[in-house]
Order: structure tokens, then C-alpha cells, then sequence
């Protein structure tokens, strides 16, 4: 009743929404860094929204099932073909199959984003901590996660357009957008992910951003999405971020952008966006309204075709 | 009053003050309202989050709710009191008390002294950041080599503030002492110490320490 670990890839977690309501104790939001692309993985496995999958960053590894299992991927694209006995069959991204016990799931390289998330019916049953499965670890190989054993039919769901990962990414004022010396810094952009980003942040290099000196400053409250500025370079956090921080707080990413940080890769250029506070939470409903009638659409073809 | 409420990204809020104690009682206050939505209210020195779930309220009626709060609406009391006994035997215990230019037990009998405030729980979960230190203690600056692991329960200072490691981690805090107590199980998701309470240090004894040993807060 399990998967087993035999190539972890390059940092694989197991993901769900995390543990909101924790904040006060100094506990971090976490789950997936991409919670569209974990919805529709879970989606297509006929799950509520809120199960635990794997978040599979930059490369995906190799799973040998333990049982039959059935196997929904979503999120960056990504080669995946399920190999055994019954020789070797691509599974789409997004899209979903069943390992025969002993078949293994090998995956390649994120070809158009950071992360793909493997959702499996009923989740996978890690140990859980203050309602979340959310972990910062990684797999190692030889682990074995606890899941199955089910099925799923193999489905392509239709292709839905996601925002341009060109696009400047929104934001809206922070409270220390005053310390700017000039709020252009921000705009012009644009930046680079530094190789040093990770699910607690992503640092971004380029043209230096001057804020006004602030050697008293004391600690505040941060969510993930917030851009701070650190002597002259920019940290965006991320979902796994600290519940304070020390740092001026210039901006803060919309929430209708939030998922985009976590599909940056290193490298990748990315522009901000200032946008107005009704507009923010417009495209935050809107967003929202769209990805639950899409997962639910998702979900009852998944739950049909098992009948 | 808050000198301010921005909002903090479009779904949170941050309230900000003049000081630590309008801070304390406007989150109080946020809290005691059971205002709908509010999944977080983190206070951390001045200022206070007030963090919502768009899907179960209105932001901008949470808004107005917010800017209408006064740290008058807080219930009575001023925080819950802790007393952490602390067998002040720490590594760093001498050093701290030769460059504050004070006698260990001066430095000991001084850092027992005050009822320190919890102006935050951060870093680590559970980690309270307290203070401020009497004037004597202030003002050392934090390990140029931090130390990779610090025991559970080591009680620290660095400049004018003090704080108790609830579980073991890497740490540029000074090490005074330690606490036989668990102040946070972080496993059963048990955190007795909230941002806003207080706290006051006891000098025990080696019998003490190990009679109390793992006993919870």
C-alpha cells in the first residue's frame, strides 16, 4: 500500500495547503507552492483540494508502486512515462493513469516551470503535524510513502491557458513602499531568479532598489508574496517563509499571483507590475471562482470514469 | 490607535504603533472581536497582521472593522504571567557577564529581575522573543560563529532582548542558562506562550533543574 522512493529528483516534498490559523505560534504557512497546479493534480485523482501529493521541484525522479495505483500529474511539463511489465506508456502532464504494482514512474526534467505535482487517490498518508502533511524535507531514495492502493483511468484533461510567465508579475504597495527612493527600482525590472531561491524565497538579482536606511527597524509580520528589500536586493518570500521579518516590506505579490512565484525557475526573468488594491481582489475572485469550477469539472470525470 | 492600517497584500492587513504596548492590546482587541474570515492575528513588536480568508468574508467590511478597533475594546488583563525557573550554568554565561562588565551572579540576579514582555513568537516555532533587558545586560551583539546546534530549553540574550530555544536548532544568541521546561511541544502543536505575555526567570538549583526535568510549561 505504498510508493517507493527510487530517485528522489531533485527536491521532492509532500504538499498540501498547509497549516493556515498557525501564524501566532510562529509556525509557517507551507504546502504547495503551486496550489493551482497541486488542485488540478488533485482533481484529476478525484480528490478534495486538500490532500497531501508531491511537489517535484525542477526534476521529477523514479516511483516504484507497491500496489496498484493510480497516479494524477499537474503542473510544469514534464516527461513521464509509467515503465514495467506491461512495457512503457507516457502519462500527459496534465493528465492521469494507474501503476500496476511493481510499474515504475520515471519522470524528466520541468521543461516550462519549476514544479509538477503527483496527487494519487485519497492522498498520500505521511505523517501529519498540526493539520498538514506539509514538510520541508525531502525524499531520500529508499523511502516509502504511505498510499493506495486505487486506480485511476488514463485522461488528458483539456489544456487550460495559464497566465504568460512573461507577464510582469502584480503587486501592490507594502507598508514600507515609502522607504523607496525611487518605486521605478521596482518596475523597471527586469530581474533574475537567483539560483538561491527555494520554497522559503526567491532572491532575485539586478538593478540595485535603494530604500531609505531603517537601522531600528524592528521585526514585522510577513505572508508569503511579500517583497523585501535586503541591502539593495530584492527577496520575494515564499509559502514557506518565516511568519516575520526584519527586512523593509516594499511590496506584496497579488494572490492571484502567488502560484507564479512558484513556478519561476533560476534564471528566469521576472518583472513586476504595481496594480490597484479593488483590481487585486478582483482577479483574486475571479481566480478563485475559475480554478474551483475547473478542479470540480475535473473531479466528477475522475470520480465517473472509476464508477 | 494605530498610526496606521495598511493593507498587507489583498488579504491581509498590517496595523501599525507608536509602541509595544498599543500593539498587544489592538491585537487583543482583533482577537476578542471574532471578526469573520480572520484565519491569523500575528503580533510582532509594533505592529499587528490581520490575515483573512476571502472566500468567507468581505475585505473591505473586515477593513472598516479593523480601523474601528481601539486597544480599549481588549479584554481586561494584562497577559498571561510565566515564571521559567533557569539553572543559569549556560556556556556563554561567563563570557556575557566579562564583556557587560558585571559579576556572573550580578548578571544572573539582574536577568531574574524583571517581568519581561513577549513581543513576538518567531524564528522557530514557538521561540519567544522577550524584553527588554535592564540596561546592564543590553547591548551584546550575536555570535560571529553561531553555534549549529542549541540544546531545548537554553535561555539567551542578544541585545536588549532575551528568549527560551523551545526545541533544538542552530543559534547566535548567547547561552545564560536553561529551563527544565518544555515551553512549547511543538509536536502536539502545543504553544503555552503567545505573543503579548509575560514572562519572569527564576535562578534554581542543579536538584531543582533535574526534578523538574522535561515537566511542561
Amino acid at each position: 500500500m505504498s510508493l517507493l522512493v527510487v530517485d528522489p529528483g531533485f527536491f521532492t516534498t509532500v504538499q498540501d495547503l498547509g497549516r493556515p490559523g498557525a501564524r501566532a505560534f510562529g509556525v509557517p504557512l507551507g504546502g504547495a507552492a503551486d496550489r493551482e497546479a497541486m488542485a488540478v493534480a488533485n482533481a484529476l485523482a478525484g480528490n478534495a483540494a486538500d490532500l497531501a501529493g508531491l511537489e517535484m521541484t525542477l526534476r521529477g525522479g523514479t516511483f516504484e508502486a507497491r500496489c496498484d495505483l493510480g497516479v494524477a500529474l499537474a503542473g510544469a511539463g514534464m516527461e513521464a512515462a509509467i515503465v514495467g511489465a506491461g512495457g512503457r506508456r507516457a502519462v500527459p502532464v496534465p493528465g492521469s493513469a494507474t501503476m500496476r504494482a511493481g510499474d515504475r514512474l520515471v519522470l524528466g526534467r520541468a521543461e516550462d516551470g519549476a514544479r509538477t505535482y503527483l496527487a494519487t487517490p485519497g492522498g498520500f498518508r505521511t505523517p501529519a503535524w498540526m493539520g498538514s502533511r506539509s514538510s520541508e524535507t525531502p525524499w531520500k531514495a529508499g523511502d516509502v510513502l504511505a498510499a493506495g492502493p486505487s486506480r485511476l483511468a488514463s485522461r488528458r484533461p483539456a489544456d487550460v491557458v495559464s497566465a504568460d510567465p512573461s507577464d510582469p508579475i502584480r503587486i501592490l504597495p507594502g507598508p514600507d513602499w515609502p522607504l523607496l527612493a525611487d518605486p521605478g527600482d521596482l518596475t523597471r525590472g527586469p530581474f533574475r531568479v537567483d539560483p538561491r531561491s527555494s520554497r522559503m524565497g526567491l532572491r532575485l538579482a539586478g538593478a540595485p532598489v535603494a530604500v531609505a536606511p531603517t537601522p531600528e527597524r524592528l521585526s514585522a509580520p510577513v505572508t508569503p508574496g511579500a517583497v523585501q528589500a535586503a541591502g539593495g536586493t530584492l527577496l520575494v518570500l515564499g509559502v514557506a517563509c518565516g511568519t516575520m521579518g526584519g527586512y523593509p516590506h516594499v511590496a506584496q505579490v497579488i494572490a492571484a499571483d502567488l502560484d507564479r512565484l512558484g513556478r519561476l525557475r533560476p534564471g528566469d526573468a521576472a518583472a513586476f507590475r504595481v496594480v490597484a488594491l479593488d483590481e487585486a481582489r478582483r482577479l483574486d475572485r475571479e481566480a478563485r471562482e475559475a480554478l474551483r469550477a475547473r478542479a470540480s469539472r475535473i473531479r466528477w470525470a475522475a470520480r465517473d470514469d472509476v464508477g | 490607535m494605530p498610526t496606521d492600517v495598511t493593507p498587507m497584500g489583498d488579504r491581509a492587513f498590517l496595523a501599525r504603533f507608536d509602541d509595544e504596548d498599543d500593539a498587544r492590546r489592538w491585537a487583543d482587541a482583533a482577537r476578542a472581536r471574532g471578526l469573520p474570515g480572520v484565519t491569523d492575528v500575528v503580533l510582532a513588536y509594533r505592529s499587528a497582521a490581520v490575515i483573512a480568508d476571502p472566500d468567507r468574508c468581505d475585505l473591505d467590511a473586515l477593513e472598516a472593522a479593523l480601523r474601528g478597533l481601539t486597544p480599549g475594546d481588549a479584554p481586561a488583563g494584562a497577559g498571561a504571567l510565566h515564571e521559567i525557573p533557569v539553572l543559569y550554568d549556560g556556556p556563554d554565561l561567563h563570557d556575557a557577564a566579562g564583556r557587560l562588565g558585571l559579576a556572573t551572579a550580578d548578571l544572573i540576579a539582574r536577568h531574574a529581575a524583571p517581568e519581561y514582555r513577549v513581543f513576538a513568537i518567531g524564528f522557530l516555532p514557538g521561540f519567544p522573543y522577550a524584553g527588554y533587558l535592564p540596561d546592564a545586560l543590553r547591548g551584546l551583539a550575536r555570535l560571529e560563529r553561531p553555534r549549529t546546534a542549541v540544546p531545548a530549553g537554553s535561555v539567551a540574550i542578544v541585545g536588549r532582548q532575551t528568549a527560551i530555544y523551545p526545541v533544538a536548532s542552530p543559534g547566535g544568541w548567547h547561552l545564560l542558562g536553561r529551563t527544565p521546561l518544555r515551553i512549547a511541544d511543538p509536536e502536539a502543536g502545543r504553544f503555552p506562550l503567545r505573543a503579548g505575555d509575560r514572562i519572569r526567570f527564576r535562578s534554581i538549583d542543579r536538584d531543582e533543574f533535574e526534578a523538574r526535568a522535561d515537566e511542561r510549561l
